[in-house]
């Protein structure tokens, strides 16, 4: 006996799905088509298969003639025009990505981003996820924004079309303070395939390095570079895997993450 | 030992392997919780209205169809909709727990202390307890992921202020939380 109205609710709901279940049966279409085998002599079956390799080939045909329908999901509209430009961050989400972004108890708001805009999900060598997708509601609807859980707030950025490409869209990172009282800072940049590496100067001039996973990289910064905010004069260069420059580029810093809760921009 | 199986996996699965539902409601029953409990009034109706949202989910499950979109998200399309349905209706509906030939659960005292608890309950009073002008500023810029400069021209002051606000709203629910041992 339990007063747990969690436990309870799933035995509410497991009942009511083994009331449901249904034997796990062969998909309809292998059914009928085995009954049309049977029941058609051999070249009748042969003709009525060429038949349709006929028609399932010019609907192909057509499909790709005209384009895609008109049915399209309105997210998929709205992210469109996106598409082609961060083609290189636009990786298929593999299994694994989901599990990692929805499994673990990540709590991302789910408003934020829309359900099926998701274009981009993977986790930063810390292992706080990223995720880039279309912003469902508030001003900013409809705009493509990078979404990042950190300790204590949500971090998000606008990826407007004149400030984003492969390798900008900057997201700086101050972290929790350790016990000796100084702070880990890290600057994480989303960069485009072929990355293996990348390097910042900040406005000091000296160089700091740190290695790309899943397309973000990640450079850890020593606490006495960051009394200010040096980001405004912060370069970046991208390393191949031989060592190769692979492109340089100077990153837009977009947001400062406190985790005492406030958010600057 | 938790499933390897993806969410969407779950639901496509369910039809023939009802546990596979119990893996995905545990899966996500906190977040749905927790997601009604930052909106409305009370822990019940949060979990009402989240008992509401995975029975639908589960008579929608045999029409779940693979898709590249993380299943979370339809899960979320559906606790969005029961929310505006329940907003409009003024209370929350049971409809598809009665269609699905489900019990009623009655909330005992620690049943609701053990929701409260689960859906971030405690935070939720701490930001009702702020200062009006701190609850609006915490509200609109960590809830809603408003921008400073809309907020301050919404609440008719400086966007420093508005930064303020917020830096000692969710101060003082720091130091709340704490106080009650969160």
């Amino acid at each position: 006996v339990t007063d747990d109205p969690i436990t309870l609710l799933e035995r509410e709901l497991l009942d009511a799905a083994r009331r449901r279940a249904v034997p796990v049966a062969e998909p309809d279409s292998l059914v009928a088509r085995r009954g049309l085998r049977r029941r058609l002599p051999g070249a009748l079956a042969v003709a009525a298969s060429v038949l349709v390799v006929v028609v399932v080939a010019g609907g192909a045909l057509l499909a790709l003639r005209h384009g895609p329908g008109r049915g399209r999901p309105t997210a998929t509209r709205l992210v469109a025009p996106w598409a082609q430009r961060l083609t290189v961050l636009r990786r298929p989400q593999s299994h694994a990505d989901q599990l990692m972004l929805y499994r673990d108890g990540n709590d991302l708001p789910p408003g934020i981003v829309a359900p099926g805009s998701v274009r981009y999900a993977r986790r930063t060598p810390w292992g706080a996820p990223v995720l880039l997708g279309v912003k469902a509601r508030g001003p900013q609807r409809g705009q493509l924004v990078l979404a990042m859980p950190t300790w204590s707030s949500i971090l998000q950025v606008t990826l407007s079309g004149s400030r984003f490409d492969a390798g900008r869209g900057t997201v700086v990172v101050v972290g929790p303070k350790r016990a000796s009282g100084q702070r880990v800072t890290r600057v994480v940049l989303p960069v485009g395939d072929g990355i293996d590496k990348v390097g910042v100067e900040l406005g000091n001039g000296t160089p700091h390095t740190g290695q790309v996973v899943g397309n973000v990289a990640a450079i850890q910064i020593p606490s006495r570079c960051c009394t200010v905010h040096p980001f405004a004069h912060i370069s970046a260069v991208g390393y191949g895997p031989g060592g190769d420059v692979v492109r340089r580029w100077r990153p837009t810093v977009e947001t400062v993450v406190d985790p005492d809760g406030t958010t600057e921009n | 030992m938790d499933d390897p199986r993806t969410d969407g996996e779950l639901l496509i699965a369910t039809p023939g392997d009802p546990d596979a539902f119990g893996v995905f409601y545990r899966r996500h029953v906190r977040g749905v919780l927790s997601f009604f409990r930052r909106r409305v009034g009370s822990a019940d109706v949060a979990f009402d209205l989240a008992a509401e949202t995975f029975a639908a989910a589960l008579e929608a499950a045999p029409r779940y169809e693979p898709r590249p979109d993380p299943a979370r998200g339809w899960l979320y399309g559906i606790a969005f909709n029961k929310l505006h349905e329940a907003q409009r209706r003024g209370r929350a509906d049971d409809a598809m727990r009665r269609s699905l030939g489900m019990q009623p659960i009655e909330l005992t005292d620690r049943g609701l202390e053990r929701l409260e608890a689960l859906a971030g309950g405690p935070a939720v009073h701490a930001l009702a307890a702020l200062p009006d002008d701190q609850r609006d500023a915490v509200r609109a810029r960590v809830l809603d992921e408003r921008s400073y400069d809309e907020i301050a021209v919404e609440l008719g002051c400086s966007e420093s202020v508005v930064r303020q606000r917020v830096s000692r709203g969710v101060r003082a629910m720091r130091a709340r939380l704490k106080e009650v041992g969160e």
